[in-house]
């Protein structure tokens, strides 16, 4: 019975030591985004005062004023959604059926084709630019959503991070599903996609983000202000006329809304995904 | 459970449904709004031809030009009084890296010229800001073999001038002056020598000159006063300009630095104006053979072995000994303009920018950049960018583009830069305009670049070094590292020139 509580004792002590480190943790991954919101916030002359300070003096908007009037932000809000949204759905229905095939069937060549898959991961981007500039130019989708999208439709990482994911599915319960004559099709859309939602949700997250945050792509294949993003707005905006630290700032706070957003709208979908099984196991 | 898993699955393939819709949409909506474009411009168009009329001399020759190119065209309806083309408004695709203040006067050029000399004879200019420097995006084109997708007039900065010359639609300046086929109302007689040579590679004129800048010391005159210095007799030489640092650092009761006498980073675009006035013989230091590759492919640095690089650093050394002086910028006009630094080198075009911002702290001082020592020339290298034209096969295209270089190299236009921004400009006859006599008149501070840019060679110019991004980085790199201490003054100067050297023999090897 001491013993026993003893035991407790010392479990409680470490979950609260582990939790304080995840807050401090926590805490140091936030101060900069804070510290950004505050900064968009503040009164340009206050942003350069020796010592810097954390929190607005006085509360103001002329930074987003500028921002709003500089560049037409809400424009390259609406194409970043467009293509992040877009092209991390589409992500998502190749990622999980190449993820299917690489997990329930057996085929020839198989660990081929995924070793050549998962080798697409080392290749960087900035090195294939060029030719994939070449085939989108080629195929005549400079100056449209596809051609900004499209090189972004399939991504290795979330293969494989689903693959993984699938290949922990209980084969008997795939045996009893095709028993009562389940088909392959029917098995992956109604029995495999809704038990996988965590692991979904995740590569929807992490590839949304990444979509959102690019830069280079979308700004090579795009000849037309009113396709530009959200990326590009920023980039304007980092003038070089000093005192600029504000306005980008701003941009940031404005920038970073979606991807918060996405994290929130979906965050108890992963929570709730994993805690419901934990529950059932 | 069940039912609200497929559920939200529902929801997924309810949004894909969506997503794709939006993508459909989205395509669908660029060719929208491109019809619906096109159809404003139409409508402008008609309400322009009534208003076109007015028969300037530059119009009835656009016309003749314009009833040529109708001659060729399927139509042959000849176009309306003045207008370029019969087949409605020509689009002219202007790539810009425009930002800031620049982005700001850049737009309302392109909106003046759009409706005025644009609405006369059926021109449009889109401004496309592409990034910080147009060059980069044009090379990912040339490699892979688009040249449909150029646009007709891009902003290039003079260092990108022997990467456009190898892109196969350029069209050179001189080509374009001597072919007479096109109305010319800047001649390249009006344009002032140095500007030209800024965008002169082997006696070629390749680019307009758009916005010409030289670099300024800016300085703090309240501080300098404080401090028992002239605030008239600004330093001349970098030994003076030591001096100054040293006496305008203020410290703290703890010994740390309350304000810096002198914040600058030295990058190649710095390090290439002190260099440029070490005199040889007489001539401006070229920094690089065959004129600092504007006689032909620069193929070395020359400033290892003529000593130029060593003689600079010694005098520099002066600078950094004084410990008040800052070498890395991390946001150097906003620490000027807040009193963090009394000294500070920037572009001539951060002159409005910079009055603005020390508006009501401080009086700025302007003054010519220090020579060397006090035997070298004086003078400061031309920057900034140039308009360079792109060939993409239609007459009437060329032609829309070059009205509208011609009127960005206008007396008014360039004038235009030089009050908003501080820009030079390279239009000799702006300088005759009363508006600019008013405009210095009212602000003397605008007048040191034009001053300095007389005493100036026309040899000082940015050097073609190819692969200037590497000097840039080696040249930040090290003479951070020096002003700190870490290296000596020969591993500064071996890390410098050996490494870029070795580099451009690469690159020479590999392109000659």
């Amino acid at each position: 019975m001491e013993e026993n509580r003893k035991m407790k004792d010392v479990k409680r002590f470490q979950s609260a030591l582990f939790q304080t480190m995840a807050v401090i943790l926590g805490i140091i991954l936030l101060i900069p985004i804070f510290y950004c919101v505050f900064v968009s916030f503040m009164e340009p002359e206050q942003i350069q005062t020796i010592p810097p300070t954390f929190f607005p003096h006085r509360w103001t908007l002329v930074n987003y004023d500028t921002v709003f009037k500089t560049t037409p932000i809400a424009r390259y809000m609406l194409n970043s959604l467009i293509l992040a949204g877009s092209t991390s759905v589409i992500r998502i229905i190749t990622a999980s059926l190449a993820a299917y095939a690489f997990s329930f069937f057996r085929f020839r060549g198989k660990n081929i084709l995924f070793m050549l898959c998962l080798g697409t991961v080392m290749i960087p981007s900035d090195i294939v630019l060029v030719t994939n500039y070449q085939t989108i130019s080629r195929a005549g989708l400079i100056n449209t959503y596809l051609g900004m999208m499209s090189v972004f439709c399939v991504s290795a990482m979330n293969i494989f991070m689903i693959r993984q994911n699938f290949l922990t599915f209980s084969k008997s319960l795939q045996e009893a599903a095709y028993v009562d004559g389940c088909g392959n099709f029917k098995f992956f859309v109604s029995i495999l996609l809704p038990t996988s939602m965590p692991v979904l949700t995740s590569a929807f997250i992490s590839s949304f983000i990444s979509t959102w945050n690019t830069y280079l792509w979308p700004m090579l294949v795009t000849n037309k202000p009113l396709m530009r993003t959200v990326q590009v707005g920023v980039t304007m905006l980092n003038f070089e006329d000093g005192n600029v630290y504000g306005p980008v700032m701003a941009a940031s706070t404005i920038v970073l809304v979606p991807t918060v957003g996405v994290f929130l709208l979906f965050r108890k979908k992963i929570v709730s995904g994993i805690m419901g099984g934990a529950v059932k196991g | 459970m069940k039912a609200k898993k497929s559920g939200s699955l529902f929801m997924i393939l309810a949004a894909a449904a969506m997503a794709s819709v939006t993508v459909m949409s989205g395509c669908g909506q660029s060719a929208g709004t491109t019809k619906a474009a096109s159809s404003v411009q139409k409508a402008v168009a008609e309400t322009q031809k009534s208003t076109a009329a007015a028969g300037t001399v530059k119009s009835t020759a656009a016309a003749a030009a314009g009833s040529a190119s109708a001659a060729k065209s399927t139509t042959g309806a000849a176009p309306a009084a003045g207008k370029i083309s019969s087949k409605g408004t020509v689009t002219v695709q202007f790539w810009n890296s425009a930002e800031g203040a620049m982005a700001t006067s850049v737009t309302a050029l392109v909106d003046k010229f759009n409706s005025t000399v644009g609405a006369e004879r059926g021109i449009k200019v889109e401004s496309v800001y592409q990034g910080g420097d147009v060059v980069e995006k044009l090379k990912t084109l040339t490699q892979a073999g688009d040249n449909k997708n150029f646009p007709d007039v891009g902003q290039i900065y003079s260092a990108g001038i022997p990467a456009v010359l190898q892109m196969k639609p350029i069209l050179k300046m001189d080509d374009l002056y001597a072919g007479g086929k096109y109305p010319v109302t800047v001649q390249k007689t009006d344009l002032i020598e140095n500007f030209i040579r800024t965008y002169t590679y082997d006696k070629v004129m390749v680019g307009m000159p758009l916005n010409a800048s030289s670099m300024l010391m800016y300085y703090n005159k309240d501080a300098a006063k404080e401090a028992g210095l002239d605030p008239a007799k600004p330093p001349e030489t970098v030994e003076e300009l030591a001096k100054w640092t040293s006496a305008l650092t203020k410290k703290n009761a703890d010994g740390s630095i309350a304000r810096y006498g002198l914040n600058i980073q030295i990058d190649r675009y710095e390090l290439v104006n002190f260099l440029m006035g070490i005199s040889k013989d007489g001539k401006c230091n070229f920094i690089g053979d065959n004129e600092g590759g504007r006689a032909g492919m620069m193929t070395k640095l020359t400033i290892g072995e003529d000593g130029s690089l060593d003689k600079f650093l010694t005098e520099w050394q002066k600078v950094i000994d004084t410990g008040g002086y800052k070498p890395v910028n991390d946001d150097e006009r906003g620490e000027f303009a807040n009193g963090l630094s009394a000294i500070n080198f920037q572009s001539s075009s951060q002159l409005q920018t910079m009055l603005k911002n020390t508006k009501g702290k401080f009086e700025l001082g302007v003054a010519p950049i220090p020579r060397c020592t006090s035997q070298d020339k004086a003078g400061a290298s031309v920057g900034g960018g140039s308009l360079c034209m792109f060939d993409l096969g239609d007459d009437d295209k060329k032609q829309a583009a070059w009205a509208f270089v011609q009127f960005m190299a206008s007396p008014e236009s360039q004038l235009y830069f030089m009050t908003n921004n501080g820009y030079l400009p390279a239009n000799k006859k702006s300088y005759e305009l009363d508006d600019y006599k008013k405009f210095v008149k009212e602000q003397p501070e605008a007048l040191v670049a034009v001053e300095q840019m007389k005493k100036s060679d026309s040899g000082m110019q940015e050097p073609f070094d190819i692969i200037n991004w590497e000097l840039n980085t080696l040249t930040t790199k090290n003479l951070i590292s020096f002003a700190k201490g870490e290296i000596t003054k020969e591993q500064c100067k071996s890390n410098i020139v050996d490494s870029f050297n070795e580099k451009l023999t690469d690159y020479v090897r590999a392109n000659k």
